[in-house]
């Protein structure tokens, strides 16, 4: 596994890169970070692949943006700009809930640039009331581990570990009782990251229309993941519905599958891009 | 600020940089942490005119750790040297601080013609083994008995949990420890980020072999290199720095106030000392309270 930087027009954007062959992008959910795919990377490898996760702008290691961003522009200038310096025209990409955002604002600004998309929980709102319901279930949820705090209420004694981050790991649409240290570990790491901007990507990512812009005229191979546990399996679904011949899957698991069930996930995937590949064949 | 990766024998060695141009001065951090402990001293690094690169330690920060449980400090040595190789670095002056500072030292004692000027903060190295039970000893009480309870080796990982309880032992107790006191939330959460990111290693890889007699203790007679010894009369290893001190032919000494973490605490009282050493191989009338 090789980390790297590269310098882009929104900042330095650090990535983790696995494996030859075919070109395979992964864009993380928020909050969190490329170590969420730190399972299935090696698995997509050694399939064939050259898999780079990127950490999106904010998160992991890679520079924060300025102002908050009132569209899905600067993300997709991120991926765009670490495509460029690795020499890569076109690729697969894979994306989880704001990484599927990511993926689908330069698969419909830029369709030459990708090939196969794989959408693993989709955000998309196409109306204002979509966001509503989605902002009352953020609220809902928080309210289920008595929460008020805001992301950006810091101390400098970590009560904020204990009242929020580690509540929150254990809520059942995240690592909720999984015996898995490890993906606890990482995902807290990822959190503790992303603060305290947690919010500037979310707010795009659920802004109308979002990737709805985009679908009529969608022509790329995607599928569709759609996680049960998810708060946005109804968007997931919706989604799928509006891109037409979309491939859709729904599995039995949280948001944080990738880390929790990666053979699973990695299988589902792989099946997908070895279909459509013979369907092109045939 | 901005970041980089230099590819070393050991691994990936993961960096930052400011002031790049400048007369190269490579910091070390102490364990756990990262070169993030650096962050608010870099700006007034840089100012001054020096190429400020704080490197993360092998298995800190985002550098990776070793593949095997080291015996010495030998790979930590070798991450400096490939780390300058890649900067195109031959020279430089070092701030080490704990383990940064043994493993400065290891560079000085091994490599002398690749050192300027060396700063100690603080020094674990034992001359002997009775050096070695207080060192453990100190850091039993003063950064975490639960961690390192009576009776238990430095080679003890931290037991991480799938529920976070383990946060509240490590390194919740350490960071409120009152070593923090300044009250900056956002240097609070980055110390965070660093001392879970040594998980789940330290402390027993790096730790055991800064503590192993006799350390630097070997390169001091023969040092060449102008060094400035920095202490923290609140540090857990006070003692053990002014006996270093005191073994460093020809070199400087100063005590300051404050804990281990009296770099970020006061970073433009360090950097005044440092500069004006690094400027001039003194220190100044005003900062000698030996």
């Amino acid at each position: 596994m090789g980390r790297g930087y590269v310098d882009t027009e929104v900042g330095q954007i650090h990535y983790q890169e696995m494996g030859s062959g075919e070109p395979f992008l992964l864009f993380h959910k928020t909050p969190s970070n490329s170590t969420h795919y730190q399972r299935v990377m090696p698995l997509f490898a050694e399939a064939g692949y050259r898999v780079v996760a990127m950490d999106s702008p904010g998160y992991g290691m890679s520079q924060s943006l300025l102002v908050p961003p009132d569209s899905m522009t600067p993300y997709k200038k991120a991926a765009l700009g670490l495509m460029d310096h690795l020499g890569i025209e076109k690729a697969n990409m894979l994306g989880t809930s704001t990484g599927g955002s990511i993926a689908l604002e330069i698969a419909g600004n830029h369709p030459e640039r990708a090939d196969k998309l794989v959408i693993a929980v989709c955000g998309s709102c196409e109306t204002q009331e979509d966001r509503d319901r989605i902002y009352a279930g953020f609220r809902a949820a928080r309210a289920e581990f008595g929460q008020e705090m805001e992301w950006s209420d810091l101390d400098a004694r970590g009560d904020y570990v204990e009242n929020f981050i580690v509540p929150w790991m254990r809520h059942h649409d995240r690592i909720g009782d999984v015996d898995d240290p490890e993906a606890f570990l990482v995902e807290t790491i990822a959190a503790l990251q992303s603060l305290p901007h947690y919010w500037w990507t979310i707010d795009a990512v659920f802004t109308p229309p979002g990737a709805y812009a985009y679908f009529p005229t969608l022509e790329h191979p995607v599928l569709f993941v759609n996680p049960t546990g998810s708060r946005a399996y109804n968007n997931t679904k919706r989604a799928h519905r509006r891109v037409k011949g979309s491939k859709y899957v729904e599995i039995d698991a949280s948001n944080d599958f990738a880390l929790l069930h990666p053979e699973m996930f990695a299988r589902i995937v792989l099946d997908f891009f070895s279909e459509t590949a013979s369907q092109r064949e045939g | 600020m901005r970041y980089g990766y230099a590819n070393s024998a050991v691994g990936q060695i993961h960096y930052r940089e400011l002031g790049r141009g400048g007369e190269p001065l490579i910091l070390l951090h102490k364990s756990p942490s990262s070169s993030v402990m650096y962050m608010t001293l870099m700006p007034l690094l840089a100012e001054a005119g020096y190429w400020a690169i704080a490197m993360d330690t092998p298995g800190f920060g985002l550098s990776d750790q070793l593949r095997e449980r080291p015996t010495s400090l030998d790979p930590y040595h070798q991450g400096v040297i490939d780390l300058m190789d890649a900067l195109g670095i031959s020279r430089a002056s070092f701030v080490g601080h704990a383990t940064g500072a043994s493993i400065a030292l290891e560079v000085a004692g091994r490599d002398p013609e690749r050192v300027d000027k060396l700063i100690i903060a603080s020094c674990g190295a034992c001359e002997n083994e009775a050096d070695r039970r207080a060192a453990l000893a100190a850091l039993r009480t003063a950064v975490n008995p639960v961690l390192w309870p009576e009776g238990v080796s430095a080679g003890e990982s931290v037991a991480i949990d799938a529920r976070g309880d383990f946060l509240v032992h490590y390194p919740l107790t350490n960071l409120r420890s009152g070593k923090f006191t300044s009250g900056d939330a956002e240097r609070f959460n980055a110390e965070l980020i660093a001392y879970l990111q040594a998980l789940p290693e330290y402390p027993v890889w790096v730790a055991e072999v800064v503590f192993t007699p006799p350390g630097a203790y070997a390169y001091f007679p023969t040092m060449r290199c102008s060094t400035l010894v920095v202490n923290a009369v609140g540090q857990s290893i006070y003692q053990l720095t002014k006996k270093a001190a005191a073994a460093i032919k020809g070199g400087l000494y100063v005590e300051v106030p404050g804990t281990a973490e009296f770099i970020s605490a006061d970073p433009a009282r360090f950097a005044d000392i440092a500069i004006h050493f690094l400027r001039t191989g003194r220190i100044e009338e005003a900062q000698e309270q030996r």
